[in-house]
């Protein structure tokens, strides 16, 4: 896999950009200087989008980029100061976490993430949306959908005991057990090219706005960082819980726009899938994990209800623009 | 082979798994559906296979499914929606 370097999207990510294609060298100690200060992080495109590159070098790699860049202490220091700025933000948006004890933080999650029966995008999508906000959809979710999983797996070797059982028997489903185009991945690229668009990673990168970027990089951020590696249960918590019930609607939109059985794969695997990953992650995983860890219950809380803050934030982006008839898609001047 | 000894626990004929647990496990979750673990045949009153498409899985248990016998978080919906109108 191939993936190209994104275009910059404001001075620090255009500094970014221009070293990284460079040899390995000492990045100047003033960079962060170039990020200005005037969006909320997780909604900032030049952050974002030089977190996507940092992130990206320990994952796929980037074409044209030493691989040497990945493990730069200069760069890891410009990470660094990205990272404080995306998690001030991610910590703000998630407000006051709840006490509670491992006992109770299984149902606390299925019902804090639990599906709304008239509200967000998947209600949207089965009733209104239109084929072309279908496939903008898939391109805004496409840095995370075609690389389904990879993100939860850095947990795998963090987390022990009955929690790391529960997250591998989830990872295992994610992966299709590893036969040969069952991956949701692979589901995810058949439905996309279905639908007309391209399924190489990456293809939509400058179409996504900060935010939708967002969503993939607060898994990174919480992913590379054992300190928060309850947050990253608590990610995966909140992505497998009413995943049943929005993937349904997501396959009844495809049915009512006419879509081929093919491309409604990805949705209809996550329907039953998704049932059981809820009950496991919340319980099994998550539960587990805090009864065995009480002291890093709140970073599980903090990463599930960030998580959402960031999902939240991206679901009023998407329905905002659409409902100003306007695309969801970040266009040239956005 | 000694008629005393122990049934070897990786025959197929053995319903133990070596650590003595039984092969299959039903999990009952609290206000969820049964999760289902193991060796276990999933078929229909008159014996028809059902294709249980993943190793692990969750049955219904409220009756408010539209994948059955599987569930497909549907109790959640159910729930918030009895909740909003109460």
């Amino acid at each position: 896999m191939t993936v190209e370097l994104p275009k910059p999207r404001g001075p620090l990510s255009a500094a970014l950009l221009d070293r990284v294609q460079r040899p390995p060298h000492d990045l100047p100690a003033e960079m962060p200087n170039l990020l200005h200060d005037q969006a909320p992080p997780i909604s900032d495109e030049d952050l974002q989008i030089a977190l996507f590159v940092c992130y990206g070098l320990h994952t796929h790699g980037f074409a044209d980029v030493d691989p040497w860049w990945e493990w730069n202490i200069s760069l890891l220091g410009i990470r660094a100061f990205l990272e404080a700025r995306f998690e001030a933000g991610l910590l703000d948006a998630a407000g006051d976490i709840p006490e509670i004890s491992g006992d109770e933080v299984g149902a606390y999650l299925l019902d804090m993430a639990a599906p709304s029966p008239t509200g967000g995008v998947s209600y949207f999508m089965r009733r209104s949306a239109t084929l072309e906000q279908f496939r903008e959809m898939l391109q805004l979710r496409s840095v995370y959908n075609l690389l389904e999983g990879d993100q939860h797996t850095l947990a795998i070797p963090r987390v022990f005991g009955r929690a790391k059982n529960a997250l591998i028997e989830i990872q295992a489903d994610e992966y299709g057990q590893g036969v040969p185009g069952r991956a949701h991945l692979e589901l995810y690229q058949i439905t996309m090219k279905e639908l007309g668009l391209d399924p190489e990673y990456g293809a939509y990168i400058e179409q996504m706005p900060a935010v939708a970027i967002a969503v993939l990089n607060v898994m990174q951020l919480f992913g590379l960082h054992r300190r928060w590696r309850g947050a990253l249960l608590g990610n995966l918590g909140v992505t497998e819980i009413g995943s049943s019930i929005a993937n349904r609607r997501y396959s009844e939109a495809l049915t009512r726009l006419g879509a081929s059985d093919r491309s409604r794969w990805f949705f209809d695997e996550h329907v039953t899938a998704d049932a059981v990953h809820e009950q496991v992650a919340a319980h099994d995983m998550c539960g587990s994990f805090c009864r065995d860890n009480p002291a890093e219950t709140p970073a599980v809380l903090t990463g599930a209800i960030s998580t959402l803050a960031v999902r939240r934030a991206f679901g009023q982006h998407v329905l905002g623009h659409w409902s100003q008839g306007q695309t969801a898609l970040r266009t040239s001047t956005a | 082979m000694d008629d005393d000894e122990p049934a070897d626990p990786h025959s197929p004929t053995s319903d133990a798994q070596p650590d003595g647990r039984p092969s299959v496990t039903i999990a009952v979750y609290p206000d969820g559906p049964l999760i289902i673990r193991g060796d276990y045949a999933l078929v229909t009153h008159v014996g028809e296979p059902i294709d249980p498409g993943r190793l692990t899985i969750a049955l219904c248990r409220c009756g408010k499914s539209r994948a059955k016998p599987f569930c497909d978080g549907f109790h959640a919906l159910a729930r918030r929606t009895a909740e909003a109108e109460s």
